[in-house]
């Protein structure tokens, strides 16, 4: 992966795919990295895929910006985004749609959608997303490229734009998985800018000797998923089984639980984050949201009003303890050691699907809300195409368990 | 799910103009909420946050405050008493 002088035509390919919003003219000596533009890079432009924001300047670098750079990364782009990383399509962002890199008329998923079409396209080996339900994990496995999303807490989240902050947390899209590894060894860590990052360690990668692990696969996962996603997965599956684990069945909570209490929170939350453009700090006034952030801060300001508060709040983080609770048990009482799944119920979908449904992208994610609503780490492996779209598949582990998901994605890899 | 639009687009300080289509779309949102009030939670507490932690204090700053009179940090007045 060192290449020490980035190829600016690399970028410049980027006219039919718009997968950056802005490319960076003079890019450093380093290791080419991509950044989401709702991450705080300074003295370059960081717009959230908003209007809102979209003179914005930062003064300052994301934590996480700050520590690539130390380690020897050069930033080459930021790259496109549903607007507030509002969305699974980029068909929100402000900024036009960013085009899937296996097909132009199909969608790239999001929210990090620019990031996984720019690493999808070979454009760069490794960018940086953030995710929040699905929008590392989503957009990875619509590209055919690898995803990983922490467990919340192990990167963190300082100067990367809020959107629903008791689940936000940065990751790596990466062409392979030892390069997603590398770039979490950089990112992870204690920060005393940012209360809610865990005080363990930074991620160091060991090398495991796997076998006759326990994996467990969610019947009510495979329940939403198309049959050609499917057949892809039955393929996976076998791979393991060959592999010597053992791969069993499990029953837990139907993932339409976890899409209605997403949607309760990362509205409420949204409602709340969003509050602080008010045209006084960032100098552009709120008729500049588009027409998905007004639709969210609307329904976050409603389910957080005087009357709603309980019935919709309340018992949407009650019901996320039962989520919770239901990947406890799996993990420590029935001693499952992973969890698999196709990342997505579908391939990605063509360009303006999701324009007429208010919930195309909860849909799209609920094979990754539940255990973004736990906390908990996951990972999305390209696991090969139906015609000429990629598929994924996603490993789930308890939190911190990013050293056993990494290992078991490497010996898939190597032994497809 | 009852949805008061501008009292909404008030609380929330945002100028809404495709107000029918909004309140439509809220409406369909909020139809998949309802799988959630047959889920039995008594006994259950919220869980608003995932990583266990409580009260993090940036101890680097919190050695170099003021002294503590009645749990309160004490600081010089910043403002006088004329306004």
């Amino acid at each position: 992966m060192v290449i020490l002088q980035p190829k600016q035509s690399s970028t410049k390919m980027d006219n039919k795919l718009n997968a950056f919003i802005t490319i960076v003219d003079k890019v450093s000596p380093g290791i080419p990295i991509a950044i989401k533009d709702n991450i705080c890079t300074k003295g370059i432009k960081t717009t959230a895929g908003s209007n809102v924001l979209k003179d914005f300047i930062p003064p300052y670098n994301a934590t996480l910006v700050e520590k690539l750079l130390d380690n020897g990364y050069s930033i080459i782009g930021k790259t496109n985004l549903d607007a507030f990383a509002h969305g699974s399509s980029t068909e929100n962002s402000d900024f036009g749609v960013t085009h899937n890199p296996y097909d132009f008329d199909y969608l790239p998923g999001g929210s990090s959608g620019g990031s996984a079409a720019a690493v999808g396209a070979g454009l760069v080996d490794v960018a940086i997303g953030t995710e929040t339900a699905g929008s590392i994990r989503q957009p990875s496995a619509w590209c055919g490229v690898v995803g990983l999303k922490p467990t919340y807490g192990a990167v963190s989240r300082y100067g990367v734009i809020a959107m629903a902050s008791s689940m936000d947390c940065p990751g790596v899209i990466a062409n392979n998985v030892t390069n997603a590894a590398k770039v979490l060894e950089v990112i992870s860590g204690n920060d005393l800018h940012d209360a809610t990052s865990s005080d363990c360690p930074p991620y160091v990668f060991k090398k495991l000797n796997l076998s006759e692990l326990k994996i467990g696969i969610p019947t009510s996962y495979l329940k939403v998923c198309t049959p050609e996603v499917l057949a892809k997965f039955e393929e996976v599956k076998k791979t393991f089984q060959k592999l010597g684990h053992q791969v069993v069945q499990i029953e837990m909570m139907d993932p339409s639980i976890a899409v209605a209490v997403y949607t309760i929170l990362q509205r409420s939350e949204v409602s709340s984050n969003l509050a602080r453009f008010d045209g006084i700090r960032y100098g552009a006034t709120r008729d500049n949201f588009n027409l998905e952030n007004q639709r969210r801060i609307l329904l976050g300001t409603h389910t957080l009003s005087a009357g709603f508060y309980d019935a919709y709040y309340t018992k949407a983080q009650k019901v996320r303890n039962l989520i919770a609770l239901d990947f406890k048990k799996k993990f420590e009482e029935e001693k499952i050691d992973l969890i698999i799944s196709p990342t997505t119920p579908t391939v990605a979908q063509k360009i303006g699907s999701s324009l007429n449904d208010p919930l195309f992208g909860e849909l799209a994610d609920q094979l990754v809300e539940p255990s973004t609503l736990a906390g908990l780490p996951g990972m999305s492996i390209p696991c090969g195409f139906v015609g000429k779209l990629p598929v994924g598949f996603q490993i789930i582990g308890p939190r911190f368990s990013e050293n056993l998901i990494i290992n078991l994605a490497l010996q898939y890899e190597k032994f497809k | 799910m009852n949805i008061d639009l501008d009292k909404l687009s008030k609380l929330a300080n945002l100028p809404i103009k495709k107000n029918d289509q909004i309140l439509k779309d809220l409406q369909s949102i909020s139809h998949h909420f309802d799988i959630l009030q047959k889920i039995n939670t008594d006994d259950i507490e919220p869980l608003y946050q995932v990583n266990g932690l409580k009260n993090v204090y940036r101890q680097d700053i919190v050695q170099k405050t003021p002294p503590i009179k009645d749990g309160y940090f004490t600081t010089k007045a910043v403002i006088n008493k004329n306004g």
